[in-house]
């Protein structure tokens, strides 16, 4: 089997990633440069800025990055099941019904504890 | 077509070797965690060369987007003012670091060799020659197979794992619900 089966993904992959290289390289080519001090500050008009742009962001929003992962897993153990959905039948479908289910009580959980509410 | 699969295998394998270790060595935070998120993308793109559907999509999903989030916020939750340089200084981790992974790899080896061995009785000898041997191998890692044994032979760890990840979100309630009040 070419690829395990994905050659087409791959060559698609490749092809696009050519896509977007081709496109910044031609540029990068056949632009004029003609560098100056004021075109390389941050604002060519307006406030010039100090210091670092770096800031600290809250660890509130980890909690956002562990629910995705949590749900991500929750979609990921549904994709065997949709592969194979038709040949399993109603029992599959039940069992499935169930795992959804159990996580939906915990995002109902989440909306009760307010994580899912963007804080500043 | 055989030599196509083992080129785009060996340029995924240099891929996950150069990204890893530049990894470990580069200069800034950022350019680690850059390459780390393309070397597990990498290797789950090497699952999907050698047709182990989902194995590769899993790790695509956790790792080459959930756990590089992750990293992501770590990094933006480290300020300014934390080393931005991580050479290796430590002599002593180096050297546990090397050991690691030698033992790592011993027993890699030492799992491994059996199975690929033609004339020996591996753990898949049951399915006769070695060419079906490597066959009923590449059916394993297949969202197909999985799915068969997840959902006729194992349907009580797939509702288990279903309470593990409700008790991963209680448990992120918990962790989050001391800083309700300073909103």
């Amino acid at each position: 089997m070419f690829l395990g089966g994905f050659g087409a993904f791959f060559a698609f992959a490749v092809f696009s990633v050519m896509f977007a290289v081709a496109a910044l390289v031609v540029s990068f080519i056949l632009a004029p440069k003609a560098p100056s001090e004021n075109k390389k500050s941050t604002y060519e008009c307006g406030m010039q800025p100090k210091g670092e742009g770096q800031i600290n962001f809250s660890v509130k929003y980890y909690m956002f990055a562990i629910l995705f992962i949590i749900f991500e897993i929750e979609a990921l153990f549904l994709f065997p099941w949709a592969v194979i959905f038709k040949k399993l039948g109603l029992f599959a479908l039940i069992e499935a019904f169930i795992f959804v289910f159990v996580l939906l009580l915990g995002l109902v959980y989440a909306c009760q504890k307010d994580l899912l509410e963007w804080r500043r | 077509m055989e030599f196509l699969n083992s080129a785009v295998f060996l340029i995924f394998a240099a891929m996950i070797i150069f990204s890893s270790v530049f990894a470990v060595f580069a200069h800034k935070i950022e350019y680690s965690v850059l390459s780390a998120v393309v070397c597990f993308l990498s290797v789950g793109a090497l699952f999907l060369t050698l047709s182990a559907d989902f194995i590769g999509a899993s790790q695509i999903m956790i790792y080459g987007v959930g756990v590089s989030i992750l990293l992501a916020f770590a990094i933006m939750f480290t300020g300014k003012d934390s080393p931005k340089s991580l050479y290796l200084t430590n002599p002593l981790r180096v050297f546990l670091g090397f050991v690691l992974v030698l033992t790592f790899l011993s027993v890699l080896i030492f799992f491994i060799s059996p199975v690929l061995d033609p004339k020996s009785d591996g753990a898949f000898s049951s399915y006769g020659s070695f060419a079906a041997q490597i066959e009923s191998i590449r059916q394993i890692g297949t969202a197909k197979f999985i799915g068969r044994r997840i959902f006729c032979d194992y349907v009580l760890p797939f509702e288990l794992l279903s309470l593990l990840l409700l008790a991963g979100i209680v448990g992120v309630g918990y962790l989050a619900g001391g800083s309700k009040k300073d909103v």
